[in-house]
């Protein structure tokens, strides 16, 4: 029996519309709160999060979207148009991009209370120091992995490396969390 | 692509890559037993993580005070983006991504586009490619473009007469949509930087 969300890749890939809405009304908040995390501004949030739907309407018949499921695809693929839509911005005004504004933050701190932050916290805080680096520095931090290899001194194929076993990782101790 | 980029999933699922770089991975996964799969356990930890961050509901709690308006305008988004779907679907138009500034907003009308009570001409000049659509009444028209000059803003003419601007995104895509008092459209135009111009007829 598919799941609920595998139904929903199902008609999304048929090119049903009502998916689509469907898709929006599910996910769009939770896009726009992690698109809003980056950018700090309500407007160019709702570009990221049409942008992540476009583009999924695009991709909704990949290999991808299927295997990671629909929630952490939209997701990831709106805080990456996020992120592309503070580089072009910062790119503009000369001003140091918002990821660099976070980059004090200390991830463990920054999370919440809610069950899901505890088991990220937990999920966090079992990687092995280096992998924690790694994640830290790339993603609380904004920083490009490159930028990770050269203040670590570390080669960037390590980095790499290290980036992907965290984020394995990460999917296994959290592959539940429903988004 | 023809090898696996198997350094650069992780990448992908950080928002490390620019976004040309971006859709190539993604469009190879999207293919590949190999990669698919490792990318979606990257992006699976990227948006357990995201979904966790604790600055969300500060997030959230800053932008509670204007709920009204964000109800207002999350539907408007919700119908502009099953709009442009339908548009894309209907004139197989696949610009690389899509960012919108919407000088006026209000409901594109989805019925009229399920309906097809529209009609739809390319953009022909240089530095894109370009469709311009319109109600049949002339009351609304609306541009989906692609190939532009990434972050460059754009201006758009009816009739001579100009509507607005838009931005393109960093990909170089571009839609905007309008709303006008009834009337026929002869000629529609987007302007670039350099002197650049897509025009129809």
């Amino acid at each position: 029996v598919a799941s609920p969300g595998e139904e929903l890749i199902a008609r999304l890939g048929a090119g049903e519309p009502g998916a689509f809405e469907e898709a929006y009304r599910l996910y769009a908040p939770h896009c726009r709160a992690v698109a809003f995390r980056v950018l700090a501004d309500d407007a160019a949030a709702q570009d990221a999060v049409q942008e992540a739907f476009l583009s999924l309407w695009r991709h909704r018949d990949g290999l991808v979207v299927r295997t990671a499921g629909i929630g952490p695809w939209l997701v990831v693929v709106a805080r990456n148009a996020a992120i592309g839509i503070a580089r072009a911005a910062s790119r503009r005004s000369g001003r140091e991009s918002t990821a660099a504004a976070v980059e004090t933050i200390d991830p463990l701190d920054a999370l919440g209370t809610r069950a899901e932050a505890v088991d990220v916290r937990n999920a966090l805080s079992s990687l092995p120091d280096e992998q924690r680096t790694v994640l830290t520095m790339a993603y609380f931090g904004g920083h490009t992995l490159a930028s990770v290899a050269e203040r670590t001194a570390t080669p960037l194929g390590t980095v790499k490396r290290r980036a992907q076993l965290a984020l394995r990782k990460m999917a296994q101790q959290l592959g539940g969390l429903d988004t | 692509v023809t090898e696996h980029p198997l350094d650069q999933l992780e990448a992908f699922a950080l928002g490390d890559l620019d976004p040309a770089a971006a859709q190539t991975v993604l469009e190879h996964a999207d293919r590949c037993p190999v990669c698919a799969p490792v990318l979606a356990d990257a992006m699976t930890g990227v948006a357990a993580i995201a979904m966790a961050d604790g600055t969300r509901d500060a997030a959230v709690s800053r932008i509670a005070p204007r709920r009204d308006r964000f109800a207002y305008v999350a539907g408007w988004w919700a119908a502009a983006a099953t709009a442009a779907v339908v548009v894309l679907a209907v004139l197989n138009f696949q610009p690389r991504s899509h960012a919108t500034q919407a000088p006026v907003v209000a409901m594109v009308p989805v019925a009229a586009l399920v309906h097809s009570h529209f009609t739809h001409h390319p953009l022909h000049g240089t530095g894109g490619d370009a469709k311009e659509l319109q109600a049949l009444d002339g009351s609304w028209v609306y541009f989906v473009a692609d190939g532009l000059q990434p972050g460059a803003t754009y201006d758009a003419s009816i009739n001579g007469a100009l509507l607005g601007s838009a931005e393109a995104s960093p990909t170089g895509t571009l839609t905007s949509y309008w709303v006008r008092r009834s009337g026929k459209i002869t000629s529609a135009q987007l302007r670039g930087p350099g002197g650049t111009v897509l025009r129809w007829p």
